[in-house]
């Protein structure tokens, strides 16, 4: 790796970044900004910055610890499977919003009508019945029952429209039922793949735990849900035992140096000192 | 469309056995409860359950909202200024506290 922190230069496999601050040295890794490395691995987000307070999804880290090794698991070509139908399903947004206010504008103007309907009506008969003037009474009544009738064929128009989108929306909600069904099954494989490979690998766990500074003798058991000490611990044994190529920052203050932690690792190491 | 709550284990069971066997009228499944369609043969599965389990079997009949015919603009404006507020944290009864927006308690004792 390279990298330009604070205005100085570092290359190599064990780099010192003194009193930097882990979570912003873990930002930039992210980003790839100021530091030249491979891209962090799916392992990277549960080791990837190791602090005397680190705790890990054991399980989760191990298992993709494993990846990096080229590990796999039988629930694999489900998953995939499973992720190619759930990638087909591309549900929309139907607007109902819009048609829904259609249709209430709609019946507003149809009621507004009938009522002025109503109103001439009733003034023209009377008009009619004391053989009064027109007055223009009779043209203002044909010109209303023209936007009238004008009125109802768009407010059936916007009834039809609301529930031809009430019909699409339920469609869409349909498919939306389908993927949340189909994540539920790929998380539910996913966790067994888990749990498979975190087994699998679990003694190669337990050699590398052996291999990494603790501030005390720590006991692993026989299966990841047995191993009952510190996180640090558990990440520094996962970074041990996995592969990686994009750089660990270590901040637990057990290493002596950038080079004692990329030793007893073996992977790229950016140490940052901690008071603890 | 009807909405058929289950309020027991058995209630439920019988949902879910209708589901199954029609689940072209059966339009949407929940926990608990199921929308089925609106036509005879979901009113048929619906009292069918509610004749075998009585009142753990509660039936509704509903419709779509229309916000822009059943709810005052105030309410509707009240909604959406809610949901563009800066902090996610605040109440509704503190937002709409010193503006033009209806308090909860008035709007709880106001029918649509």
């Amino acid at each position: 790796m390279r990298l330009c922190w604070d205005g100085a230069e570092h290359a190599g496999r064990a780099v010192e970044l003194g009193d930097a601050d882990p979570a912003t040295v873990a930002a930039a890794l992210r980003e790839g900004s100021q530091i030249a490395c491979p891209t962090p691995s799916a392992a990277h987000e549960h080791v990837g910055v190791i602090r005397p307070e680190t705790s890990v999804s054991l399980r989760a880290a191990l298992a993709a610890a494993a990846r990096t090794r080229g590990a796999s698991a039988p629930e694999d070509d489900e998953i995939a499977a499973l992720e190619a139908k759930r990638g087909e399903i591309e549900a929309e947004q139907v607007d109902l919003k819009s048609a829904r206010e259609r249709l209430a504008a709609a019946g507003t103007t149809e009621q507004e009508l009938r009522e002025r309907m109503a109103r001439l009506g009733g003034k023209a008969e009377a008009r009619r019945e004391l053989d009064a003037d027109d007055d223009g009474v009779e043209a203002d009544l044909r010109e209303t029952a023209a936007a009238l009738s004008e009125a109802e064929t768009e407010r059936i128009a916007a009834e039809q429209a609301l529930e031809a989108a009430r019909e699409r929306a339920r469609a869409e909600r349909d498919k939306r039922e389908r993927r949340r069904r189909l994540s539920d099954r790929i998380e539910n494989r996913r966790r067994k793949a888990r749990e498979r490979l975190a087994t699998a690998w679990y003694d190669d766990f337990c050699d590398a735990l052996g291999r990494v500074p603790t501030p005390e003798p720590v006991s692993a058991g026989e299966s990841p849900a047995a191993y009952e000490s510190d996180g640090a611990s558990a990440a520094l044994a996962v970074a041990a035992l996995a592969d990686l190529r994009a750089p660990v920052v270590a901040a637990c203050g057990r290493f002596e140096s950038a080079r004692a932690a990329h030793e007893t690792l073996n992977v790229p190491v950016i140490r940052v000192q901690n008071s603890s | 469309m009807l909405l058929v709550i289950g309020y027991s284990g058995d209630a439920r069971q019988t949902l879910r056995n209708a589901c199954n066997a029609h689940p072209e009228t059966a339009v949407r499944r929940f926990g608990r409860a199921v929308l089925f369609e609106e036509t005879e043969l979901g009113a048929f599965l619906a009292l069918r359950a509610r004749e075998k389990h009585g009142e753990a079997v509660q039936v509704e009949r509903t419709e779509p909202l229309n916000e822009f015919e059943a709810v005052p603009e105030n309410v509707r404006a009240a909604a959406a200024a809610y949901e563009e507020r800066e902090h996610a944290s605040t109440p509704y009864a503190t937002f709409a506290a010193n503006t033009d927006h209806p308090d909860p308690e008035s709007m709880a004792g106001t029918d649509l």
